[in-house]
């Protein structure tokens, strides 16, 4: 699932830190609010890095994947 | 498009980059450090368990040495093993002296266990964010450039030529999030971007290193299949802790099967074993596997719902009703992505690589010191050495040789080529490739189990990929990044399954099923690939020279390895 909520209403414009850490680039900085926004939430790779630093507080990572997953051998 | 000159360029910030940088910044006076993410927290060892090997001066390096290069089963470099016990506790003293905290004993003694598999040699485990925040601290505090945000597309050689019969004279790239075009000049490069895997490393350093003309190794002990998770969306758990806790394995019958494939280690073995041990019997129609935790007791039992990291799974799942401490819960190996496990650019103990100018460290360099796979810490402590001495070692040679620039051809193609895929109308987008590429390498034949007949359709499936992707559509930056991801990764898939057919034995990862025997007659050899220029691939087959190493296999026989499927039964299942 990756970004299970993101709180742009409490987001503080121009504070950056998850646009700065993500090392996939997901987040980018709205241009007419100046907060920021998941621009590409499919590249989460759940390392939580923006959950843990966000000040605000204002992130939810879910540890379940975002990306398709496959298997050797047929798993029901 | 910006132009910038350094004596010493490094390219990845992981653990590895780290220390090259900072080594070469004691001796040159111009080092640029360049990562596609943010420096500290950016690459593998950012995010990894952080067990890293810690000799101290009460251990038998022997011993250690014996144990690393047996694991290894005998591929190691074993001048690599000895200088990485020597030099790795002053690593280790310097991260400390750096801020770099380690939990020590009432005696002052850095609190150590035994890694997973291991017997001998001992690990300590540090926070990894906190070491690479320390080493950011230094290579910030000593001047190094930071280049962040910068991928690396391409390197520079002094006659323009890929394969090149001169040097690496710096390199090309991109940034992340504007497009702008990088070129590089440097004395001396250190190419320290890992391979493949976590943060969809697409193992472009090795592949660029590759194209430059550097040999690689070891290609072939990559495999397909790894990551393992709960319930078919919880992936990538840290195995290791519910392994220290005491997990259980059943399958669908019930039956504690791990019994049968390691008597003696059952749910401690190594992930290589239990994943193999798994899919065998999902393919023999035993699956779902379960993971059974309620044995645990209480103090165990709640140490899985409050450790750092495991508790955001564990949590995550309850929340959903998904109980360890009620039921068993379902256990999963995935396969498709690919992860090069000791494959990459031929290094020897000064960093260097085959090609003048260009050094390796950390996963781009394969790792020398493990052979097919020793253990953990192993990977940290290479990193933290390995970087060093390419750190040193291209300082110096950047200081004899000066800057040279490049050639202008040369740097305008790998230009134009990197932003081909945000001018092109239309074409292949690079989601759809990576989604498309690895479900094709998902099945078991490929994945897991090899054979020289499902290799051979792999490599001519490769070679229809080539084309396919010569036109990619990107829409902005971001997704060129991706792009640029593209052709490295399916080069490293012929690396990979290119060696594996060559090599015809069973050995690690290379489980061939037409040759199920490890075969210390014909392979304590290293498979050597170049590129021959034409888009092919050289091969040399080098003996590992175990005559002047101390460790030595016992055994000069073909020794049968039990595969716990037949390649019929792979046939008939359509696998």
């Amino acid at each position: 699932m990756g970004i299970k909520k993101f709180d742009q209403e409490r987001c503080v414009a121009g504070c950056g830190i998850c646009i700065d850490d993500c090392p996939m680039d997901v987040f980018s900085e709205d241009p007419e609010t100046g907060k920021a926004q998941a621009a590409y939430p499919q590249d989460c790779y759940e390392c939580l890095l923006c959950e843990e630093e966000c000040p605000a507080k204002v992130i939810k990572i879910s540890p379940a994947v975002v990306r398709k997953v496959w298997y050797p051998y047929k798993n029901t | 498009m910006q132009q910038l000159e350094c004596d010493v360029l490094v390219i990845g910030a992981g653990l590895s980059g780290v220390w090259a940088a900072a080594r070469a910044k004691e001796l040159a006076p111009r080092v640029i450090l360049v990562d596609i993410a943010k420096v500290g927290k950016s690459g593998k060892s950012a995010f990894s368990g952080a067990g890293i090997l810690c000799p101290d001066a009460t251990d038998d390096l022997d011993v250690w040495h014996k144990e690393i290069s047996e694991k290894g089963q005998y591929l190691a470099d074993q001048d690599w093993v000895r200088l990485m016990l020597e030099e790795h506790p002053k690593r280790l003293k310097d991260m400390e002296d750096w801020g770099l905290t380690f939990e020590r004993d009432a005696n002052g003694k850095i609190h150590r266990h035994v890694g997973l598999n291991h017997v001998n040699t001992r690990i300590t485990s540090v926070s990894s964010l906190e070491m690479l925040d320390v080493m950011r601290k230094r290579v910030e505090g000593i001047g190094v450039t930071l280049l962040e945000r910068v991928m690396i597309t391409g390197l520079l050689t002094s006659d323009g030529a890929t394969p090149s019969g001169g040097s690496v004279v710096g390199a090309v790239g991109l940034q992340t999030r504007t497009g702008e075009g990088f070129v590089i000049n440097a004395g001396a490069t250190v190419m320290a971007s890992g391979s493949t895997g976590m943060f969809m490393g697409a193992g472009e350093g090795i592949t660029q290193g590759f194209a430059a003309g550097a040999d690689v190794r070891n290609m072939e002990f990559s495999r397909c299949f790894d990551e393992m998770g709960f319930e078919d969306r919880y992936i990538g758990v840290h195995l290791n802790t519910y392994q220290r806790l005491g997990m259980k394995l059943v399958n669908a019958k019930g039956e504690r099967f791990m019994e049968k494939y390691l008597p003696d280690l059952l749910e401690r073995g190594r992930r290589e074993d239990l994943g193999l041990a798994i899919v065998s019997e999902g393919l023999q129609g035993r699956a779902p596997i379960y993971m059974d935790l309620r044995h645990l007791d209480e103090d165990s039992m709640n140490k899985l719902h409050t450790m750092p990291t495991t508790r955001l799974i564990v949590n995550a799942m309850k929340e959903e009703g998904i109980d360890f401490r009620k039921r068993p819960i379902k256990y999963v190996v995935t396969s498709g992505p690919m992860y090069i496990r000791c494959g990459g650019m031929s290094t020897n103990i000064y960093g260097e690589t085959t090609l003048p100018g260009l050094y390796a460290a950390g996963e781009s360099s394969g790792f020398p010191a493990h052979g097919t796979y020793s253990v953990g810490g192993v990977n940290l402590a290479s990193c933290c050495v390995g970087g060093y001495r390419a750190g040193e070692y291209a300082a110096k040679y950047a200081a004899e040789n000066g800057c040279q620039p490049e050639v202008k051809s040369q740097a305008q193609s790998l230009l134009r080529k990197q932003t081909g895929p945000l001018k092109a109308k239309s074409g292949l987008r690079p989601d759809d490739f990576f989604d498309e590429f690895h479900e094709y390498l998902s099945v078991a034949k490929i994945s897991v189990f090899r054979s020289a007949q499902s290799i051979r359709e792999l490599l001519q499936n490769i070679k229809e990929w080539k084309t396919r992707i010569k036109t990619l559509k990107a829409e902005d930056p971001h997704e060129l990044v991706k792009a640029n991801r593209v052709a490295p990764y399916l080069q490293c898939a012929e690396l990979i399954f290119h060696s594996s057919l060559i090599r015809e034995e069973t050995r690690a990862n290379n489980m061939r099923i037409d040759f199920p025997y490890k075969d210390n007659i014909n392979w304590l050899k290293w498979i050597v690939q170049a590129s021959d220029g034409r888009g092919g691939i050289r091969t040399r087959k080098v003996p590992v020279p175990l005559y002047r190493y101390p460790v030595k296999p016992k055994e000069h026989t073909k020794i049968p390895v039990n595969l716990p499927i037949k390649m019929e039964a792979m046939e008939a299942k359509g696998v």
